[in-house]
């Protein structure tokens, strides 16, 4: 006979049997030893403090998320509003920042400098958009705006640096309107020259 | 054909009371612009001995202040020079079509509306409707402008046209001692400035750009852009700049800090620190040199 069924066929004996006080102490001392030791205390305490660190992180880490995204949605808004402001020197002053702050591409932001290529009044804003835009050389869209710019500009500066640009791009779709340029009688000699060097470059 | 209808014009002054917004100078004329702490814009036409070689068949010695007018080929203009000798004029009256604003015996165009000064070339009926715009070459002004005042000037038109009109010339546009913003387009022409505080946005295509800092050090930021001149600046080396410098050769005396020295198909390019580089300057000479000397 094992002991279940021992104690199975005994247990009215035990049923009516109650701990000693003296073996009651004793187990009690036993079980807080074995459930509520120092060890055990520390580790529990430790496992608390990890997980509430965990949630602490995990909170700094959305903050600062959170704000350094909007710091930098807040830069740029501002450099989009400067870009556009009425004074010469305060879009100027927006470009370069823009060539300081920013190495990657950002939407809005070459959305602003494609406006400034096309539209703005000032010789030196456009050109400082062009050099802007320039490093930009592996955006399609870059690209196309610069060849477009060069296609409707009059100003002789202007013309030059877009010519100089799509030249360093290596643009081959720029030759079309570089070859117009050529062609046109109005071109100054110093645009036909600088469009005769780009397209002789172009072909090379 | 070759028409001159000279008049005799005497010496003239006009005063034009503003002193805030902005002042458009659209002219080929010659122009010396100084800024003063004042409420008008005071312009005064300079007369002075001149001579002119402008056709081979036409040789003459003439007074600035007086006036030819030319009539050229349609394919480009109308022209109008200052010219012959003052004594023709001397007792007659001016007849015939006049300058816009023959009141003043200037040969500009003066206009003001809300917030905008325009100065221009006089325009002349051409009839049929036609006017055609008197370009002065060789006329020569000097304005005195509030600092107030934001200055934008072309040295030829202000609107384009669909024709090229470029003027050359071995005289500087010059501009001293202004404190407001600038903005100088100018074309096969130089650029002189003189101790302008700026914000200074200057460009000229085939012309040279010289800048003076001799009683004030640059503190607002500076773009200059030549396609084919030199830009030559004398600055105190004192001066706490942050130079993006573009062109042929970059030469200087100053101890500036070298950020970076790219050696480039056609140019040089370098970022150069003076004492700490707190204030911009951008230069673009192009294929012409940047010459940076300590006062």
């Amino acid at each position: 006979m094992n002991l279940k069924d021992y104690l199975q066929k005994n247990k009215a004996a035990f049923d009516d049997k109650k701990m000693p006080p003296s073996a009651r102490h004793v187990f009690e001392q036993q079980l807080k030893e074995k459930l509520h030791s120092q060890s055990n205390r520390k580790a529990t305490q430790r496992k608390y403090l990890a997980i509430a660190a965990s949630f602490g992180l995990l909170i700094s880490l959305g903050y600062f998320y959170s704000n350094s995204f909007s710091e930098e949605n807040k830069s740029r808004d501002l450099l989009v509003n400067a870009m556009s402001n009425e004074t010469a020197s305060t879009r100027l002053q927006a470009v370069y920042d823009f060539e300081e702050q920013y190495k990657k591409e950002d939407d809005r932001l070459l959305e602003a400098l494609f406006v400034l290529i096309h539209d703005d009044g000032n010789n030196n804003v456009k050109i400082a958009a062009i050099d802007a835009l320039v490093k930009f050389d592996n955006n399609e869209q870059v690209r196309i705006e610069l060849i477009a710019a060069l296609e409707k500009e009059r100003e002789p500066l202007v013309q030059i640096k877009l010519i100089q640009s799509l030249s360093l791009l290596r643009e081959q779709r720029a030759s079309e309107p570089l070859q117009r340029i050529i062609d046109d009688e109005l071109s100054l000699p110093a645009v036909k020259g600088n469009a005769s060097l780009a397209i002789t470059k172009l072909k090379t | 054909m070759l028409l001159c209808i000279i008049t005799c014009i005497n010496a003239q002054e006009k005063k034009v009371a503003f002193n805030k917004g902005v002042l458009k100078i659209c002219t080929s004329s010659k122009i010396n612009i100084k800024g003063y702490d004042g409420n008008e814009v005071i312009i005064k036409k300079l007369n002075y001995k001149y001579k002119i070689n402008y056709n081979p068949n036409f040789k003459f010695d003439y007074n600035i202040g007086d006036t030819i007018r030319h009539s050229l080929p349609d394919s480009i203009s109308r022209y109008l020079y200052n010219s012959t000798e003052k004594k023709l004029g001397e007792g007659l009256t001016p007849i015939g079509q006049k300058v816009s604003d023959q009141s003043d015996n200037l040969g500009l165009t003066i206009e003001q509306k809300s917030g905008e000064l325009i100065i221009r070339d006089g325009t002349v009926n051409g009839g049929a409707n036609k006017q055609y715009s008197l370009i002065n070459g060789n006329n020569r002004y000097e304005l005195l402008i509030p600092n107030s005042l934001k200055l934008q000037w072309n040295t030829s038109e202000c609107e384009k046209s669909k024709i090229n009109v470029y003027f050359v010339s071995s005289n500087s546009w010059e501009l001293s001692n202004f404190k407001g913003e600038v903005e100088i387009t100018s074309s096969y022409g130089s650029i002189s400035l003189i101790d302008v505080s700026g914000p200074v946005l200057a460009n000229t295509i085939g012309g040279n750009i010289e800048v003076v800092f001799d009683k004030i050090v640059p503190e607002n930021l500076y773009s200059l852009i030549s396609n084919d001149g030199h830009i030559a600046i004398r600055l105190p080396e004192n001066s706490n700049l942050n130079i993006h410098a573009s062109g042929n050769e970059i030469l200087s005396n100053l101890d500036f800090e070298i950020a970076t020295d790219k050696i480039l198909d056609t140019a040089r390019e370098m970022n150069l620190k003076l004492n700490g580089g707190k204030v911009k300057m951008n230069l673009d000479a192009g294929f012409g040199n940047i010459y940076l000397r300590k006062n």
